[in-house]
């Protein structure tokens, strides 16, 4: 086979030294840039999925009307006017019917009281243990976790050391006896303070029985914006306030997004080297293969032709590259994923769609690098290259 | 069957023309001689004739079309089909093998070069002695070998016409001999032949001899 091809194809063998130094250099970018591409995709990915069991995102309150009330420039405090506590199996009732539902993974019910244990105050959370032991998978426990449905309580760890409990006690609470299955491990959060017990209890010692005070909701939101949920979620409730608690997330998800623009960054810059590389080393390449040229045009070749031989020279690098990046970028994963012990969740497949949009984007950028010194060389006149002094 | 009429051509910078209002009718089938001193503006001649520069003021004739004032594609199409040339260096391209650099002029587009034009090149390999040298490298082959390939080359394309720039400037005398040689052949099976020599010997030996001095037939 030959055609305008062979010339170039003729000129990348005989400067092979050449040709491998450019192919590296865009290989090197493109395997960058893929590698840190699909990683921080994964990374992300691995993240969003990871915060739903860093518990609740969403907290559905009843909604307070409260009133400041100062007097001559001093606060006199607030004064809650109403509130209207939340019917539980209402609000599960319009919680299914969101368009999102789908995407809520947990709702987790809790009423909260004070009550006296041995002639301390502590605070009761009353709670679904289906429901919570699901919201709190990361919770960790000495002694064991109470059935779902049992009337068990477990308790926090600094509320089990103030109050000096130990798993399997036996407690009075409001003249009914409660088995202590378990004391939670530190979890650093407002769990340590308290004691949980189950929901049903907590509503019969306040007198409000179907009643709660707040939800706590785990939503999934890959893919969607948290805020839709939250909006569906205070549609649905409008006698309730939904918050999105997502800042720690949001935070996270920022610092994943900051590595990965600067990993684009890099990349990008690399591969601008590449391409800068390719044109000066183009343009020399042109000077030196002026008579060259010229012979071309002498012989019939069009400005066009002449134009299309440098172009498809850095083509055929440009697509070269694009398949060794691609390899050596799925190679560059797979060790990253493994130093990060991600590699059994995620092993980079092979997709062959991936490699074609490559080695079409590696070979368009190369051409479209290679458009100015193949222009300089178009312009060489048949006559000019071959005067010879 | 090439008419030059009064043709001018000053290089940017240069005090006098290089060729000065200079009239030169090439006939049909002539093997034409140019000779001159050293910067008497032979090889201008040469390559406004070809095609290869464009005049200042002047006309050329080919079958009935002044190419001087023809069209880009026009004149690109006229080198590549019905003009030759050959110059004193071979210009093959050291990375494509006796073969490739033959079919050059074929290679200007995607088209791949189908079997009667390759059959053709192989011929004229055949003709010019270098059948068994197709898939060498122009660096393998002797100074008489490779300007036997350029002339292979540009007439590939069955061009009516060839300019030679002092093709047996670099060679030996008995290599240039044998390159003569191959010229009367050509010209003898009808091809027109219009060079540029500084050996007289040469010169004679063909149909005409044109002498220029300071841009003009003397
Ligand atoms: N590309 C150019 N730019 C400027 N001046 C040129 C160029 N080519 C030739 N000249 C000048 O034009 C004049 C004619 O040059 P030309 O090459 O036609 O001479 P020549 O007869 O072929 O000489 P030689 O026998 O040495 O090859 C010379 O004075 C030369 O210096
Ligand atoms: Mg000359």
């Amino acid at each position: 086979m030959m055609n305008i091809f062979t010339i170039s194809a003729g000129y990348i063998k005989a400067k092979w030294m050449r040709t491998l130094l450019l192919a590296a250099i865009f290989t090197l970018g493109i395997a960058s840039m893929f590698a840190l591409y699909k990683i921080s995709n994964f990374v992300a990915d691995n993240m969003e999925r990871k915060l739903i069991s860093y518990g609740a995102n969403i907290l559905i309150t009843p909604r307070q009307e409260t009133l400041k009330i100062s007097y001559g420039g001093y606060a006199l405090g607030d004064v809650t006017v109403e509130e209207h506590p939340i019917n539980l199996d209402a609000a599960l009732k319009a919680i299914d019917a969101v368009e999102l539902r789908a995407n809520i993974a947990v709702i987790a019910p809790k009423m909260v009281t004070m009550a006296r244990i041995s002639g301390q105050a502590a605070a009761l959370v009353g709670v679904d243990w289906e429901r919570e032991l699901q919201l709190k998978a990361y919770w960790e426990v000495l002694g064991a976790f109470p059935e779902a449905g049992s009337a068990d309580i477990l308790a926090g760890a600094i509320a089990a050391r103030q109050l000096g409990l130990a798993p399997g006690q036996v407690l009075n609470i409001g003249g009914r006896e409660f088995q202590l299955s378990g004391v939670l491990r530190p979890t650093g959060s407002d769990d340590d303070t308290v004691l949980f017990i189950p929901l049903p209890v907590v509503q019969d010692m306040t007198g409000k029985p179907g009643r709660i005070s707040f939800m706590e909701v785990a939503a999934l939101c890959s893919g969607c914006p948290i805020e839709d949920i939250v909006n569906q979620l205070q549609a649905a409730l409008p006698e309730s306030e939904v918050r999105a608690l997502a800042q720690i997330a949001e935070s996270r998800m920022y610092s994943v997004h900051f590595a990965q623009n600067l990993a684009f960054s890099v990349s990008l810059v690399i591969l601008v080297t590449a391409c800068a590389m390719l044109i000066m080393s183009m343009l020399s390449s042109v000077a030196e293969r002026c008579k060259e040229i010229g012979i071309m045009r002498a012989v019939g070749f069009s400005r066009r032709s002449v134009f299309l031989v440098f172009v498809s020279e850095a083509l055929g690098i440009g697509a070269a590259a694009g398949a060794s990046g691609y390899a050596l970028g799925q190679a560059l994963t797979a060790y990253v994923l493994q130093r990060l012990h991600l590699a059994e969740e995620a092993n980079p497949a092979f997709e062959p769609a991936g490699l074609s949009a490559i080695i079409l984007a590696a070979a368009l950028t190369a051409g479209l690098s290679a458009a100015f010194p193949a222009w300089r060389a178009s312009l060489v006149e048949p006559a000019e290259a071959l005067v010879s002094l | 069957m090439l008419e030059a009429k009064s043709i001018v051509k000053r290089y940017a910078g240069a005090d006098r023309p290089a060729v000065n209002r200079l009239d030169l009718h090439v006939r049909r089938g002539e093997f034409l001689s140019i000779v001159g001193r050293s910067g008497s503006g032979k090889s201008t001649l040469l390559h406004i004739l070809a095609s290869l520069i464009k005049p200042d003021s002047g006309s050329i004739l080919f079958q009935g079309l002044d190419i001087c004032s023809a069209s880009e594609d026009r004149r690109n199409q006229l080198r590549g089909r019905d003009f030759a040339v050959v110059f004193q260096q071979h210009y093959l391209l050291p990375y494509l093998s006796v073969l490739e650099n033959v079919l050059l002029p074929f290679l200007n587009g995607f088209r791949t070069v189908k079997q009667p034009r390759l059959a053709m090149a192989r011929d004229i390999l055949e003709r010019m002695e270098l059948g068994r040298k197709e898939n060498s490298r122009p660096g393998e082959l002797s100074g008489g070998e490779q300007q036997r390939v350029a002339i292979a080359r540009a007439l590939v394309r069955g061009a009516s016409i060839l300019f030679a720039d002092e093709p047996t400037g670099s060679l030996d005398f008995a290599t240039g001999s044998s390159i003569m040689r191959l010229l009367h052949e050509l010209n003898a099976d009808g091809l027109t032949i219009v060079m540029v020599t500084h050996n007289s010997e040469f010169a004679n030996s063909s149909d005409r001899v044109v002498r220029m001095a300071d841009g003009e037939i003397s």
